[in-house]
């Protein structure tokens, strides 16, 4: 506490009558510069304080070391050191990063002072007054020397602090302020007693850098220790070299505002650096993590793709596969797994691919909301591949349950065929064995007169015979005919049997007509006849014939489907039965004919020989007619089973119409529902998607329908029901519209995220947004939720954009519809319509912005270190950057840097050339 | 896309080394969907005056460059000194509209129909 320090008091220790008295001195034109505050004068004549020289002299130093070693280079000697200008120049060049012109190289004192003039002029140039002389600085002359370094760091170091349009000083006041606000016992009001107790300083640091040092355990009493740990840890770790010595800080009462001020520049400018660092890798951070998830999202989409593409490669052989076992069990199991292909292995591929494309939509507007370019899957992995692919599976699945169908009705109707041609041939061959034989004899050679007129009639009844079992042959021909056109497997043995019958048929003929020319001629001779026995041959014949008739159709099978046509068997049964009375009557006369005619033999004691007009035997009518008898309650019985089946298969028919009847209507009205939803969005679009995402769970939860619907579908099919004319519903309509629900829901829902996203990320509001909307629906005269070139110029018109009925119109026009719809679809989507409107607001060169960030984190360099990205950015995204940058190849040959504009470029898909 | 109606000009560049940049940005290529074009040009470059923003990319060394994708199109420009382009002057660049858009909202009673006020009030008037 000396007087000398009392007398300090004023400013830069000159008193104030010296200063008003000065005249044509340094200060007055200095203090014309506005970043000059006009306390800060310099009088060339006054004394400096020698306690504040000598603080200058060490901090100014110290701030032009800071600089110089940058170009390698320093200085000992403040006054000496500058005297040849030659490092004047340099320093000036460093902190200014402009050129100065080159330095005279003499020793002589005209070339000395020649450079520092060069000096001073740049300085000059910078809208700074000097009054100092190149001499003054050439002479060694220290109190104007630190004046010209004072002014230079005043330009240089703190001209640039203005806050809020401040002056330089009041500005870096406010920085200090700002920064300090909320730390106890530090209020910064000037720059000497204000730093006195180094809390200040050391809040500055901790504010900037908490890890450095623990603010809570500074006291206010101890300003050494709180004033050496400021300077200590600056120089440590922000690389800022001690300007200030700690004791005389503390010891003056006031210390020199300018060392003050030079040294808290210095703070000012590392830390500004670290903030803008900061700022920088943060913005990388969001441009990489943008392109992380992208690329994440692709290799999504490639693997979603392939799986599903591979899973249609394997379904579509089985579906076009249309070869038939020719077994009923074979092609059953054919249609089970048909079924489980529909009902469990198909939906959730359908969702996948519904995923599928909404993914892709999504991926593209995010690249181009992110203005990255579009994404292309690898070949074959397109949406067009997929949809193509599906197609096909489609393509191939259609009317493949129908050919399983049809298969079976064939293979039912051959196993059927089959046992009836065998039957009918059974009972043919029993008749026509040995017939031949018969007609070949040569009996009548020997015979007397009266046996050849039995001879004679017996060959007449044959021919009746003969000719009521032309129909049967007829049927037999028939069978064959449709096993071969419905392909039967066995055919060759069928056709064998039905040539052989034919052609002994027709031998037969011939025989037949053979034999009765001969008895012809032979019957003129005969004329003895045995009438009971002829009456019981005529009687016998026909109806041995009606009863092998009867019998067989009585056991004929039967192959119906509806109740209709059993009624009718039903029918036709018991008018047969009907006439059975008739039929036991004429038993009874046949067998009274043989009767009588035994009694004539016993009355008159004769033998009784074989009935010379026939060959059928009383037993073979007794045992026919009883076997007749048996047959009919079977068959009764089994009518009535059929019966009951065809009313079970009613019963299914109208279980599934009345569900379907339910069902189908239902999606159909979904249907409509989800079209008005398509068309219009009443509500925010939050409330929409909500809307769509309800009508989503309303359809999930329908689910158990379709289930019960396939249930009674499986009973029917297993039924063998072929048709049912109670719903106009089938299985397969339900199915597909079910599907197409489904999807289309899907779709819906994303197109809605997809504009709630834009929305978002473009930052427009609802209202603009409806705006768009309405401008859109405005021109959508067609409702196809697109615009044609023509709609989409108009619309534009309205939307403000002037595009003339000229060649300069179209030629704009063509710009934009390239813009819009760069793949030539011919149309215009609402998505690239909105798109188009909002990028213009939004659109700024991301490149150069993410270029400038790794710029700021390299320091100023044209390439990046390994270390500087790992120091800067967080641990996955420098990795990720490392191993797609290229290696730096610039003029400087540098070891392990790397390329960072290449690779802005390239993430934006654009590249320097 | 109607070419004519963006007049076709040849242009020719020439540099001195292989280090020396042309001087302009390319953009699009047939694999990001988007026609080759112009993005930047570098002041005092090679480029400068003779390219511009937003011009179009016809052919390249005389090959088309319709189906070119964005590397083969940047190998065939980095590894020559001369170099033979084709251009569609103006094809992209931006237009922005002149004057302020024709409301289609509903007018007046907005307050009323808009969708922004949730009402249950019928809307009245077309909506996409």
């Amino acid at each position: 506490m000396s007087a000398y320090h009392y007398e300090s008091n004023e400013h830069n220790g000159i008193s104030s009558k010296q200063q008003r008295a000065g005249s044509g001195g340094y200060s007055q034109q200095n203090s014309v510069d506005e970043y000059m505050v006009p306390e800060e004068e310099w009088e060339r004549e006054a004394v400096l304080d020698p306690a504040w020289e000598r603080q200058q002299k060490k901090t100014f130093t110290a701030w032009c070391n800071s600089h110089l070693r940058k170009v390698g280079t320093s200085i000992e000697n403040i006054e000496e050191d500058f005297q040849n200008g030659l490092k004047l120049m340099l320093l000036l060049e460093v902190i200014s990063n402009e050129q100065l012109p080159k330095p005279d190289r003499g020793r002589m004192r005209f070339h000395k002072i020649a450079n520092v003039n060069k000096a001073l002029d740049f300085i000059a140039s910078k809208g700074v007054k000097l009054m100092v002389g190149a001499e003054e600085i050439v002479d060694g002359n220290l109190k104007m020397t630190l004046g010209m370094i004072w002014t230079i760091i005043l330009r240089f170091a703190i001209q640039d602090i203005s806050v809020e349009e401040m002056s330089a000083k009041e500005g870096l006041l406010l920085w200090c302020q700002r920064k300090t606000s909320p730390y106890k016992n530090v209020n910064v009001q000037n720059f000497h007693t204000s730093f006195k107790d180094g809390l200040a300083f050391c809040a500055l640091i901790h504010r900037h850098r908490p890890d450095l040092l623990d603010y809570n355990k500074l006291t206010k009493d101890d300003p050494l220790t709180n004033l050496n740990l400021a300077f200590d840890i600056a120089e440590k770790h922000l690389d800022i070299p001690k300007m200030l010595d700690a004791e005389e800080i503390n010891n003056s009462i006031k210390a020199d505002e300018k060392v003050v001020m030079t040294y808290v520049s210095s703070y000012y400018h590392a830390f500004s650096t670290t903030q803008k660092a900061e700022q920088a890798a943060s913005r990388i951070c969001k441009v990489l993590s943008i392109n992380q998830e992208n690329e994440q999202m692709m290799v999504e989409y490639e693997g979603l793709a392939s799986d599903l593409l591979e899973w249609i490669k394997e379904k579509r052989p089985w579906l076009e596969n249309r070869a038939t076992d020719n077994t009923l069990d074979g092609t059953q199991a054919k249609l089970g797994d048909f079924r489980d292909y529909c009902r469990s292995q198909k939906p959730p591929k359908l969702s996948q691919k519904a995923k599928l494309e909404t993914d892709f939509n999504t991926l593209q507007t995010r690249l181009r909301l992110s203005n990255r370019p579009a994404f292309t899957p690898t070949e074959g992995k397109l949406i067009a591949d997929i949809v193509e692919a599906w197609k096909g599976l489609e393509l191939a699945e259609k009317g493949f349950e129908d050919w399983l169908l049809r298969e079976l009705r064939r293979l039912e109707r051959l196993d059927h065929l089959v046992k009836k041609f065998q039957h009918k041939c059974d009972i043919h061959e029993e008749w026509s064995n040995g017939k031949i034989d018969l007609l070949q004899s040569t009996d009548l050679k020997q015979c007397s007169l009266n046996d050849l007129r039995a001879l004679s009639r017996r060959h007449l009844a044959f021919e009746s015979d003969l000719a009521a079992h032309q129909d049967r042959v007829e049927q037999i021909a028939a069978i064959a005919q449709e096993l071969n056109v419905l392909g039967y497997e066995q055919i060759t043995n069928v056709n064998q049997r039905c040539q052989k019958l034919c052609n002994e048929w027709d031998e037969l003929g011939d025989l037949t007509q053979k034999r009765r020319l001969a008895l012809t001629e032979a019957e003129k001779i005969v004329e003895l006849i045995d009438s009971l026995f002829l009456e019981y041959a005529k009687k016998a014949a026909p109806y041995l014939n009606w009863l092998d008739g009867a019998r067989e159709d009585l056991i004929d099978m039967f192959f119906i489907h509806t109740l209709d046509e059993i009624c009718g068997l039903i029918e036709a049964h018991n008018q047969f039965k009907a006439t059975l009375g008739e039929a036991d009557a004429e038993y009874k006369n046949i067998i009274r004919l043989v009767e009588d005619a035994q009694q004539k033999c016993r009355d008159n004691n004769l033998d009784l020989s074989p009935n010379p007009y026939t060959n059928i035997q009383p037993d073979e009518i007794t045992s026919k007619w009883n076997e007749v008898q048996t047959l009919v309650p079977q068959r009764d019985q089994d009518l009535q089973s059929e019966y009951a089946k065809q009313q079970q298969n009613e019963r299914f028919r109208i279980q599934f119409a009345q569900k379907a009847n339910v069902v189908g209507p239902w999606i159909e009205r979904q249907h409509e529902q989800l079209q008005q939803l398509t068309f219009q969005v009443v509500g925010t679009l939050e409330q929409h998607q909500k809307k769509l995402e309800t009508m989503e769970l309303n359809v999930t939860q329908y689910r158990p329908h379709i289930d019960e619907l396939e249930k009674y579908n499986q009973q029917i099919q297993e039924c063998m029901i072929f048709e049912n004319r109670h719903t106009p519903y089938t299985m397969e309509v339900v199915r597909v519209a079910w599907e197409q629900l489904h999807t289309q829901l899907t779709r819906q829902i994303a197109e809605i995220k997809n504009q709630i996203y834009t929305l978002e990320k473009k930052g427009i509001s609802e209202e603009q947004m409806n705006e768009f909307r309405a401008a859109f629906a405005h021109f959508d005269k067609s409702r196809s939720r697109r615009l044609d070139p023509k709609e989409f110029r108009s619309c534009l018109i309205a939307c403000g954009y002037n595009i003339r009925e000229d060649r300069q119109g179209d030629a704009d026009f063509q710009r934009i519809m390239a813009n819009v719809d760069p793949t030539h679809t011919g149309f215009v989507t609402f998505e690239s319509f909105l798109d188009f409107m909002t990028r213009e607001c939004s659109e700024e060169d991301s490149v150069d912005q993410l270029t400038l960030a790794f710029k700021t984190l390299s320091a100023d360099k044209p390439y990046i270190t390994a270390e500087e990205l790992k120091r800067e950015l967080p641990a996955n995204q420098a990795e990720w950057c490392i191993q797609r940058m290229k290696p730096y190849t610039g003029v400087e040959d540098v070891p392990g840097a790397y390329d960072y504009k290449t690779f802005s470029s390239a993430l934006y898909g654009e590249s320097d050339l | 896309m109607d070419y004519s109606l963006f007049p076709s000009v040849p242009v020719f560049l020439e540099r001195s080394s292989l280090d020396q940049n042309w001087g302009f940005r390319l953009q699009g290529g047939a694999d990001y969907r988007f026609p080759l074009s112009i993005k930047k040009v570098t002041a005092n470059s090679p480029s400068h005056n003779k390219l511009h923003p937003g011009d179009g990319i016809a052919s390249i060394e005389g090959q088309d460059t319709s189906s070119m994708k964005h590397e083969d199109a940047e190998n065939l420009i980095r590894n020559s000194l001369r170099l033979e382009l084709t251009l569609r002057r103006g094809q992209f660049s931006p237009i922005r509209p002149a004057r302020p858009p024709i409301k289609f909202g509903p007018g007046p009673q907005a307050h009323v129909n808009s969708a922004l006020y949730n009402t249950t009030t019928p809307n009245n008037y077309r909506r996409f």
